[in-house]
């Protein structure tokens, strides 16, 4: 098992787009944890009685340091710029908290819930897998924006509104994959020998035949981490997501809906509007899709 | 014998080059065939048949490489020296081959006669036509029904012996002088291998080609082969015709392996085992391959390989104690007249 | 010998597989795996059942263990019905119901024998209600005690065993549950049971992939035997290995018969290794059973056609062996339209007329030795 583990992880390392996809998923992941040290959570416009910032009530809500809506470009005190009076950098990197909650949320709730069902629908066959891959085909058929935008008309716009639709109708890949996964481990001998030793079902489903289809689900969440952020970014934009200054990638595009295009004849006067976001979000799409390959290849070769 | 070998095979030896280590495969192989003849390979999972097959062809995985000094010598030409050019031609011209799983080496997406015209036009200076004609002719020797029906279906939609057939007719089409038929009958029914194995008996006599038939199994072995080569551990164990193979059993793996199949002509107290387990080939033992599983074994045994000691006029053993089964098997007789 | 005691009895079983087509997964045809087989199995005995690929042994020992349930027939274990066991409450009492209340009321209850008479007794004493309670209650009791008296070792050393788990889990995993072994108990019991089938008994915390194919086939056995079984489904448990492994393993469970009192039903398609394996044989051909004898019968006097032309075809390792050799034409035909009367008839080589219309029933051709074929020992 040892040399197993040891010739998986050379490998792993050994692969550049490894090695690349989870240097930036740890810096990711630092930016998040030390959020409050590298941007701290204070409005410094509003001192308090000790002449220190004030704090604020809640670091997400990006603090408004400026009247004046219209984009600044990147100076010493606000590396990245600021716009709609409100910092970039650290609307960045506070949401880079957003996008882990986010994506982590949405993908643990949505795997489980299509791991339950394509598990039950795998496992027993018959009219059971009839039925609820009937109702995985009925969600997979409602074009997802639409739904999102009923959905929240329904339960009322904010970010975990947004979160709870795209659980809804995030587990049906899932779902699928674990059930054609299921099917084939389930003709497995070893399955078949558990059966002849009278075990439970419940104990078969999970000690003998998730622990082996389980890994292309993951390998899928994985990957799905990063584009979920992608959705939610596009809600946002139609102002379905996040309140207005939240530190969401995705909302601060929104914000410069207006200023994409810079000043007439000059195209890329607010670039830093959309390049620090923008850059963000392709970077964390990026790391979770390179992690999510370097899982495949890792557990790919089947464990002989 | 004093014909003149149609293949020889001289120190072959074929490595594999994995993250885990060398794999010697085929680790110094020798024989040969002569012409018409059928030889035989057998031995068990991983001792090198395929390989060693595949060698000849110079169809290696990327991974793998004949090292030099190796010769394999056809028709009076070194095959190793040949460019790939010169190499496809050869292949399926004058060495053809067959497989275990005819699914994996015929195109699901062409019919049969597509492939089998396709073989005859590739070596061949025929029309379309005539090359479809052919390939029907070929499909009705090799005995399947209604052939001009057949040469327009899938390889799916033919049973397992019907696609052996044709995998058969394909290799035939060119009337190569060598066949090598790599576990031809392993996946089918017994009455189905009794089928396929009459059916390459008597294309044998009529074509006159050589066969290398390579399997595990020692009863197809004692029925088809003339001549045997004995495998263990990528390396020739024991070499002989094959009454001889049989009556005079010379190498203590080839002992073990005889006397550990049940067999049905005769009744069998208790079947003999051969100790221990098949090698992992990254960690073959030093000296003799078998020297982990042979109950002659010695010090030396364990540390010298023995060489390919010829005991009789083309009977070959690889092992330094090859008397001591001679008297095992004086002894095994004596036991039985008794 | 004293008089043998029924183990295992079959009666008509059949299993069909349902083909489906179509949007809506209708069911078009049916794959007869298994049609109408009755056989019995003695204790201490090995049966071997033999056929060619797809003949239906495998339906055959699944169906018995229930991995499969049976479209119908009737399984007996130990002298009680446990056809009813893994079905639905009401399905059981319907079944029950039609096996045994329907003919009690009709027929004449002296004509009962065996399984039958044992049932009569308990509803004459019970009367109608009370016999299903009594044979409806504790079901998962009875479930329990089936699974201990019967298990499987499979083909496959590669599938057989999860390869997630460690060989301690696998081997002890059945024999917690069933209480047949505790808890506490594990260690020595795994440790035992390994070494019995020659595996070191520290490698149980190892996992599959680090044995040889052989190896674990003996960890397959010792994961059945420490069931305590009565009876072992073997289901070409030698076919996948080497053959200078196969002697071993089959070595070793002719050794763990005779030390456990085992019954056997061998399933394999070599014929070989049946013989060597066998004191009874079942052939097997197309869903049917053709051929049904003690070893020593069948191997020197076969009556069926099919069964001598299946002999013939058996490479033997001795060039100076010289034997008959008889080549059936054709292939096996598809058990989805299985032929007409004799199913082997378009393959026989000495099918008459009568053949393709009349299917020959199995009959007590001599004693113990039974045969499904109008001409029994034409083909020489
Ligand atoms: N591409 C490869 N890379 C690494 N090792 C290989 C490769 N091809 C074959 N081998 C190894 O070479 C050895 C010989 O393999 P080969 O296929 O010749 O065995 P064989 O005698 O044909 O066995 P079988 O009866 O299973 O077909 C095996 O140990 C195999 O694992
Ligand atoms: N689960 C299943 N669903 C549908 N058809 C099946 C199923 N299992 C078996 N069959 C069919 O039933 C027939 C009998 O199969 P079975 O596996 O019992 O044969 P077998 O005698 O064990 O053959 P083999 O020697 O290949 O193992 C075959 O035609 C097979 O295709
Ligand atoms: S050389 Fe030694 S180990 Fe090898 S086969 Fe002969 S006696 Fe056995
Ligand atoms: S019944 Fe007829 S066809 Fe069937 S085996 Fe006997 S002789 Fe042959
Ligand atoms: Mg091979
Ligand atoms: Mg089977």
């Amino acid at each position: 098992m040892n040399t197993e583990l040891k010739r998986t992880l050379r490998k792993l390392f050994k692969n550049p787009s490894a090695i690349l996809g989870f240097t930036l998923l740890i810096f990711f992941t630092l930016v998040a944890i030390f959020a409050p040290l590298i941007a701290p959570p204070v409005n410094p416009m509003f001192p308090d009685e000790n002449g220190n910032p004030m704090k604020l009530d809640n670091p997400y809500i990006m603090p408004i340091l400026s009247w004046s809506s219209d984009p600044v470009a990147p100076s010493k005190d606000h590396p990245f710029g600021m716009i709609a009076g409100r910092d970039i950098f650290y609307g960045v990197v506070w949401g880079t908290r957003t996008a882990f909650k986010i994506g982590l949320i949405v993908v643990s709730a949505s795997t489980l819930i299509g791991l339950i069902i394509g598990s039950i629908a795998g496992y027993f066959g018959g009219w059971v897998d009839e039925f609820l891959m009937r109702v995985t085909d009925i969600f997979l058929s409602i074009p997802f924006l639409l739904a999102a935008m009923v959905l929240t008309t329904i339960l009322g716009s904010g970010l975990n509104k947004v979160m709870i639709a795209m659980v809804i109708f995030g587990w049906m890949a899932t779902a699928r994959l674990i059930r054609a996964n299921i099917l084939q481990v389930k003709e497995e001998q070893f399955v078949l020998a558990a059966k002849a030793l009278g075990i439970k079902n419940f104990i078969i489903i999970v000690r003998h035949i998730l622990p082996n289809t389980i890994f292309p689900v993951l390998v899928q969440a994985t990957m799905r981490l990063g584009s979920l952020v992608i959705t939610a970014a596009a809600l946002s934009f139609l102002g379905l997501g996040a309140p207005i200054g939240y530190a969401d990638w995705g909302s601060m595009l929104n914000y410069t809906r207006n200023y994409i295009l810079g000043a007439s004849g000059q195209a890329f006067t607010y670039w830093y509007t959309v390049f620090y976001p923008g850059m963000a979000m392709v970077l964390f799409v990026l790391a979770w899709n390179l992690v999510g390959d370097a899982l495949r290849d890792v557990f790919d070769p089947k464990l002989k | 014998m004093d014909k003149k070998p149609l293949l020889q095979v001289r120190n072959l030896k074929t490595y594999f080059y994995t993250e885990d280590g060398i794999v010697k495969a085929v680790d110094g192989v020798d024989f040969e065939v002569y012409p018409g003849e059928t030889l035989g390979i057998v031995g068990e999972s991983g001792s090198g048949k395929s390989v060693t097959s595949l060698s000849i062809l110079r169809l290696l995985d990327p991974n793998g490489e004949i090292l030099e000094g190796s010769e394999i010598i056809f028709d009076g030409k070194n095959l190793m020296e040949l460019s790939e050019d010169e190499m496809r031609k050869i292949r399926g011209n004058d060495i053809a081959m067959i497989f275990q799983e005819p699914m994996v080496a015929l195109n699901p997406v062409f019919t049969v006669g597509e492939q089998i015209m396709e073989a005859i036009l590739l070596h061949q200076d025929v029309s379309k036509n005539e090359a479809r004609k052919m390939a029907i002719d070929m499909l009705r020797k090799v005995g399947i029904p209604e052939p001009e029906k057949r040469v327009d279906e899938y390889p799916h939609e033919l049973s397992g012996g019907m696609r052996q057939r044709a995998m058969i007719a394909m290799a035939l089409s060119c009337r190569p002088k060598l066949l090598i038929a790599d576990e031809p009958t392993t996946a089918l029914d017994v009455t189905i291998q009794a089928q396929i194995l009459e059916l390459m008996r008597e294309l044998q006599k009529e074509y006159g080609m050589a066969i290398i038939l390579i399997t595990h199994d020692v009863g197809v072995i004692a029925e088809n082969a003339d001549r045997v080569v004995v495998m263990y551990g990528g390396m020739v164990m024991e070499t002989a015709d094959v009454k001889e193979l049989f009556r005079e059993t010379r190498h203590p793996y080839t002992w073990g392996l005889l006397n550990s199949i049940p067999r049905l002509d005769i009744e069998q107290e208790r079947l003999y085992n051969i100790p221990g387990i098949v090698p992992d080939p990254l960690h073959f033992p030093p000296g003799c391959r078998f020297n982990t599983r042979c109950e002659f074994a010695d010090e030396r045994c364990r540390k010298e390989i023995p060489p390919l000691y010829e005991i009789k006029n083309g009977h070959f053993s690889r092992c330094f104690y090859y008397k001591k089964v001679e008297e095992a098997q004086k002894l095994k007789k004596a036991g039985e007249s008794a | 010998m004293s008089e043998k005691r029924v183990l295992v009895k079959v009666d008509n079983l059949v299993k069909y597989f349902p083909i489906r087509a179509g949007v809506f997964k209708r069911i078009v045809a049916w794959v007869r795996a298994v049609d109408d087989v009755s056989f019995e199995i003695y204790e201490g005995e090995t049966v071997g059942l033999v056929g060619e690929s797809g003949c239906g042994k495998t339906t055959v020992g699944m169906t018995l263990l229930r991995l499969y349930e049976p479209t119908s027939g009737r399984i007996i274990v130990d002298n009680e019905d446990t056809t009813f066991y893994f079905m639905p409450k009401f399905k059981a009492k319907k079944y029950l119901q039609k096996t045994y209340i329907e003919k009690f009321k009709k027929e004449d209850p002296s004509s009962f024998t065996g399984i039958d008479k044992k049932y009569y007794d308990l509803y004459k004493e019970l009367g109608e209600s009370g016999f299903y309670n009594k044979l409806l209650s504790e079901l998962n009791e009875k479930k329990s005690e089936f699974r201990k008296t019967m298990q499987i070792v499979f083909q496959d050393p590669y599938s057989s065993l999860n390869p997630r788990i460690r060989i301690k889990t696998i081997v002890s995993e059945g024999p917690v549950l069933h209480k047949v072994i505790k808890k506490s108990e594990v260690i020595d019991k795994v440790k035992a049971a390994l070494e019995e089938v020659g595996i070191h008994g520290d490698h149980m915390y190892r996992f599959p992939h680090q044995f040889s194919g052989g190896q674990r086939q003996r960890i397959g056995i010792a994961r059945s035997l420490l069931m305590n079984p009565k009876l072992i489904v073997a289901d070409e448990a030698v076919a996948a290995l080497d053959v200078s492994i196969r002697s071993q393993v089959i070595n070793l469970m002719l050794d763990l018969q005779k030390k456990h009192n085992l019954t056997y039903l061998f399933i394999s398609h070599d014929l070989s290794v049946i013989k060597y394996m066998s004191d009874r044989v079942i052939v097997m051909y197309l869903g049917k059973i053709v051929e049904n004898a003690s070893k020593k019968e069948l191997f020197d006097e076969p009556l069926h056609p099919y069964t001598r032309a299946l002999m013939s075809a058996i490479p033997v390792p001795n060039p100076d062996y010289k034997k008959k050799r008889i080549i059936l034409k054709g292939d096996v035909p598809s058990p989805v339209n299985p032929p007409s009367g004799c199913r082997f008839h378009p393959r026989c080589p000495v099918a008459k007329e009568i053949c393709s219309k009349e299917e020959p029933q199995l009959r007590e051709v001599k004693p113990g030795h039974f045969v499904a074929c109008h001409f029994p020992g034409s083909l020489k």
